[in-house]
């Protein structure tokens, strides 16, 4: 057998197994509003892909989501950069950074819906929780850039723009590879979370708060199966990305 | 290049004490001495990378080096790490060529051995702007043909200008003759 085809695999059976005991309990339980099957899913996720208004809500809360996650990467950057440049700055920033990470995504919610319309609810959530992790990961990135290196450049007189390109950038990139996975399924989740307390019009969250309002579980399943496939299709996208810049930086 | 009465401590290790020395300049000189009497450390008071605890250091010129250490970054490729010091891309790979590199201007540098990279991390130094150029167990891993290699090369960029190598392998003197030798 080949390699190829023992790794795809070891991710086919597992995803048999656990889809055939989801039918099996499906069967057994026998009730539409406790647990749907697999099959139920998918078709109601095609039936859903079929109508403008499951497009409509996909691009609403996507923009939005998506929105918060590219001001939350500007700023985190910026952040991240200052903190390990000013030893002043990142104690001032540190306890914001903290607090956020600490608070619960419920709390921030409901205290953002007095601030901002719930419309835009879930592009300050996203932020919200977004900034903290990709700060801590650019504030890492420069920060840990070896020492040794930072001497070499100071005794080879190495330009500044040429620091920043062959000793910084690299492990910057690193650093929002590795930050951009965790804050990715972050900001779907708590950005949907978000949405489904605020119920904006339009959203995927409505939908979700609409599901359960009339126990409609084959809904709930489709649309949080269409959330995880459009967060992995964004990690992918932006890892794909990212990965492709870290090695043109490596060997160009 | 003169250290008058220079003390230097990390910690409660004291490296130097009223230690008073002169280098000589446009001469090559060879700093050599028993592990961990100072020799690194000079060379870092040299760059300005530490500051003498007391005493007077004076230094004219830029100084480069090549550290112990090849400090090279191993996951990019030689051009790169040469790039960095410089913009003068013919002139590297000249260098590249006349210490038997040729071939791996786009070769990653975690990929080469020992001795390979040891040559890059020389030429990447040779390659900086410099009035005195120090270099810390610069021969370290290579083979004979290597050394001869790097220290034609060497004196070649070297032209006149001041170099101070620190080793402890006596056999490299007569590689340098000549030299001014310094036993700390």
């Amino acid at each position: 057998m080949s390699h190829t085809t023992s790794s795809k695999l070891r991710y086919v059976i597992p995803a048999i197994v656990y889809l055939l005991l989801w039918e099996a309990l499906a069967l057994y339980l026998d009730s539409r509003v406790l647990l749907v099957s697999p099959v139920e899913v998918a078709t109601r996720l095609i039936e859903l892909s079929g109508t403008a208004e499951f497009w409509f809500s996909v691009l609403f809360s996507i923009e939005r989501i998506f929105l918060g996650l590219i001001i939350a990467i500007a700023v985190s950057f910026i952040s991240g950069v200052l903190s390990a440049r000013f030893t002043f700055f990142r104690d001032m920033i540190e306890p914001v950074v903290m607090t956020m990470k600490a608070t619960p995504v419920a709390s921030i919610v409901i205290l953002v819906l007095i601030w901002v319309s719930s419309r835009n609810l879930s592009v300050v959530i996203s932020f919200m929780m977004v900034f903290p992790v990709m700060h801590t990961s650019f504030y890492e990135g420069i920060a840990n850039v070896d020492i040794s290196y930072l001497e070499m450049a100071k005794v080879y007189g190495v330009r500044p723009w040429k620091r920043i390109r062959y000793l910084y950038l690299p492990g910057l990139a690193q650093s929002f590879e590795s930050g951009i996975t965790i804050a990715l399924g972050l900001c779907f989740k708590s950005g949907i979370a978000a949405e489904v307390i605020a119920v904006p019009d339009g959203s995927i969250g409505e939908k979700l708060y609409e599901a359960k309002l009339y126990l409609a579980t084959a809904d709930l399943f489709a649309w949080t199966l269409s959330i995880i496939i459009l967060a992995k299709v964004f990690e992918k996208g932006l890892l794909f990305i990212t990965g492709r810049l870290i090695r043109k930086m490596e060997i160009s | 290049m003169e250290f008058r009465n220079v003390s230097k401590s990390y910690g409660a290790k004291k490296v130097f004490s009223s230690f008073s020395l002169t280098i000589r300049e446009g001469r090559t000189s060879v700093i050599t001495g028993a592990s961990g009497i100072g020799k690194t450390t000079l060379m870092r008071l040299l760059l300005s990378l530490e500051k003498p605890d007391s005493g007077e250091l004076e230094v004219r010129g830029r100084v480069s080096a090549l550290f112990q250490e090849d400090r090279l970054i191993g996951n990019m490729s030689v051009k790169n790490n040469l790039l960095l010091v410089t913009d003068d891309e013919p002139m590297a790979l000249s260098m590249l060529e006349k210490a038997g590199l040729e071939g791996e201007w786009k070769s990653r540098v975690d990929t080469l051995s020992g001795g390979m990279k040891r040559r890059v991390a020389l030429i990447r130094a040779l390659l900086t702007s410099f009035d005195t150029m120090i270099l810390d167990e610069p021969f370290t891993g290579l083979d004979d043909e290597s050394k001869e290699r790097m220290v034609s090369l060497l004196k070649e960029v070297i032209a006149g200008r001041t170099l101070i190598v620190i080793t402890h392998d006596s056999d490299e003197y007569a590689l340098l003759a000549p030299c001014d030798i310094i036993r700390l």
